[in-house]
């Protein structure tokens, strides 16, 4: 299984996106890529790689998002983050508290421009044309922006005119997200005197109001009890295959119970983005090895490794479709490398979840790059993400 | 999409109790100014010295200039919310994610608040209105003064959403608009000829109380509050497009 640069705009396979090479990455799209691109109305079509023609299924890719950094005076809030998502993805943005989600969704709805760095929707540069890209995108963020003093029916209204949907189907399409999100027997009630729960889905419906292609959720399952939490879950998987949704989460249960695809972020820097069928651990193939020595050498490099990431001087977690023990031992063998230790994982992501809640190993004094599994030293200014006290 | 935000504006006012609150004390104020001027002008008229230029010049002076000093308190404080109240309520970003420019977003705000509050300088009107069934009123003369007080208005509004495009604090919006019209009101009472007088609202004010409507004064208004909107929307815009938290 290939590994593949994350800046390759063409369809998803099952590869595993890693954003090593974003280090020397160009910010443009690639010319002979672009050329590739069909343009069907306001989106692009992207024939997916390593397919013959024939099987090809073209996705539509819904956003574009190119090396989008963000900092506040020294202090890097995101780094190069780069993906695409696609209609029909559920992309489930992982992180903990802090890690950059908020920031990430909120340049990604429009609300803030990064430094540097490009989103497109369709043909579309967010923050070059105002008013086009963001009638696609529907926003809920963390915290429900709605206004207390208005009726539930009230305020989706004015969101739906907002949206500058059709004044002629404002009423119908309000009465079908008031149907969707479960809101009916609060419909004219102040929003101010609702529930935590019924405030959220308040916020969710006015991001559905006019039917988006990219729904951008900010930690949605904030404040539900488990009934609503499961409500929010069922809706968010019934909308999946008509629209992109982007949907941040501190928790991981959430986000392989609802997604199909993982992007991992910490610190502002990408460490992974996958399908997580790719990630998921239905044959005990995911490990923890153990190098005799570290150095450059980096795990991703190795055939039939879908991902693997450097935890610590020495400590890959490393996972892969048919991968054993065995294979695994030989391949580094093959490569000069020798392992001192191999250990099964139980759940691959949940192992660099759980990385990433450690606090940074203060012993490593040659912590690499935890985005790329690149070993080689950071040597980045104390303030930048990814440095030493950062790392896995 | 303008009058969309301004329509929401108003509903916004209206169902908030501090505007209903403001507009009714305002309303106390201006009957009570208003009383107090009519009893003035009865009492002087009895001791057979009426005041020169008749009621309407003394309605002018006792009740609608001291109404311009009362809206210098009052607009700071039902503008503040304009944007910064948005900040505060963590819904200025999912704002500035709706295709919505960041013009028809500060002007639609503007027109909202600024609509609200000469709907309730109108119903104070009325109490002058009233006074045309028993004498005769110079109506130019009211009408004059009348359009410099909503001329002031419209800048006094958009100098609080200017400050409150820039905080995220809407009292503190209120104070600073209130601290600059306060001292441009106190800079036109105390000195001549200078910048500041020429600078202060309340010297343009001044000739539309007499009764002059000179286009030089319009203008003053109109460019200020345009100027004024403009800096608010170029803040919003900064926001957005930029990411500055200047």
């Amino acid at each position: 299984m290939a590994v593949k640069n994350n800046n390759n705009t063409s369809g998803p396979t099952d590869d595993v996106v890693l954003d090593k090479p974003l280090a020397s990455s160009p910010v443009a799209l690639p010319e002979k890529q672009s050329d590739r691109w069909t343009e069907s109305s306001s989106d692009w079509i992207a024939p997916p790689a390593n397919k013959p023609a024939a099987f090809q299924s073209p996705r539509t890719a819904a956003l574009i998002a190119q090396d989008l950094s963000v900092s506040y005076g020294k202090q890097h809030v995101l780094s190069r983050i780069s993906f695409t998502l696609y209609q029909g993805d559920t992309l489930g943005l992982l992180g903990l508290n802090g890690a950059g989600k908020s920031t990430l969704l909120k340049i990604l709805s429009g609300a803030m421009a990064p430094n540097q760095g490009t989103v497109k929707i369709g043909e579309h540069e967010l923050y070059e044309n105002i008013i086009a890209p963001r009638m696609k995108i529907g926003y809920a963020p963390d915290k429900p922006a709605v206004y207390p003093e208005f009726r539930v029916t009230e305020f989706l209204h004015f969101i739906a005119r907002m949206r500058r949907l059709d004044r002629r189907i404002i009423k119908s399409s309000v009465e079908l997200v008031i149907d969707r999100c479960a809101l009916g027997e609060v419909r004219n009630r102040i929003i101010g005197n609702l529930s935590t729960g019924y405030q959220q889905r308040v916020n969710i419906a006015q991001a559905l109001v006019h039917s988006p292609k990219i729904l951008i959720l900010d930690e949605p399952t904030n404040g539900l009890d488990p009934v609503q939490l499961m409500e929010i879950r069922e809706l968010v998987s019934s909308l999946a295959p008509d629209q992109a949704i982007l949907f941040s989460s501190h928790l991981l249960s959430e986000v392989n119970s609802t997604c199909n695809r993982v992007m991992l972020i910490d610190c502002g820097r990408q460490i992974l983005d996958s399908p997580l069928k790719v990630l998921s651990n239905k044959k005990n193939n995911s490990f923890e090895v153990r190098l005799a020595k570290d150095g450059e050498f980096n795990l991703n490099d190795l055939p039939g490794i879908a991902h693997a990431c450097r935890t610590k001087a020495g400590h890959w977690l490393v996972t892969g479709d048919s991968l054993t023990p065995e294979h695994l031992k030989s391949m580094l063998g093959s490569r000069g490398q020798q392992a001192i230790q191999i250990n099964t994982e139980e759940n691959y992501l949940e192992s660099i979840f759980k990385q990433l809640a450690t606090p940074a190993h203060e012993d490593d004094p040659v912590a690499g790059d935890p985005v790329s599994g690149d070993p080689s030293p950071n040597t980045t200014d104390t303030n930048e993400p990814g440095k030493k006290g950062n790392a896995i | 999409m303008t009058t969309q935000i301004t329509l929401h504006e108003l509903k916004l006012l209206l169902r908030s109790p501090f505007a209903w609150l403001a507009a009714g004390l305002l309303q106390l104020i201006f009957g009570w100014l208003f009383l107090s001027a009519v009893e003035r002008y009865i009492e002087q008229q009895a001791i057979a010295s009426a005041p020169t230029g008749g009621i309407s010049n003394f309605l002018i002076v006792n009740f609608l200039a001291p109404v311009s000093i009362v809206f210098i308190v009052a607009t700071p404080l039902l503008c503040m919310h304009l944007v910064a109240g948005d900040k505060q309520a963590n819904r200025f970003n999912f704002l500035l994610s709706l295709p919505v420019t960041a013009s028809q977003l500060v002007v639609g705000k503007f027109f909202g608040a600024t609509i609200f509050q000469c709907v309730v300088l109108m119903i104070g009107a009325v109490l002058v209105t009233l006074l045309s069934f028993s004498t005769t009123l110079d109506v130019s003369h009211l009408m004059t003064a009348g359009l410099g007080l909503v001329l002031f208005v419209c800048t006094a509004s958009a100098l609080t959403l200017f400050y409150s495009s820039f905080s995220n604090r809407p009292v503190l919006a209120a104070f600073l608009s209130f601290a600059t019209l306060i001292i441009l009101w106190l800079a036109a009472a105390t000195s001549g000829n200078g910048i500041l007088q020429f600078a202060s609202p309340s010297a343009h004010l001044h000739s539309f109380m007499q009764g002059l409507l000179d286009t030089r004064d319009v203008a003053y208004f109109l460019a200020l509050t345009g100027i004024l909107l403009t800096l608010g929307i170029w803040r919003v815009d900064v926001q957005r497009v930029r990411n500055s938290s200047v």
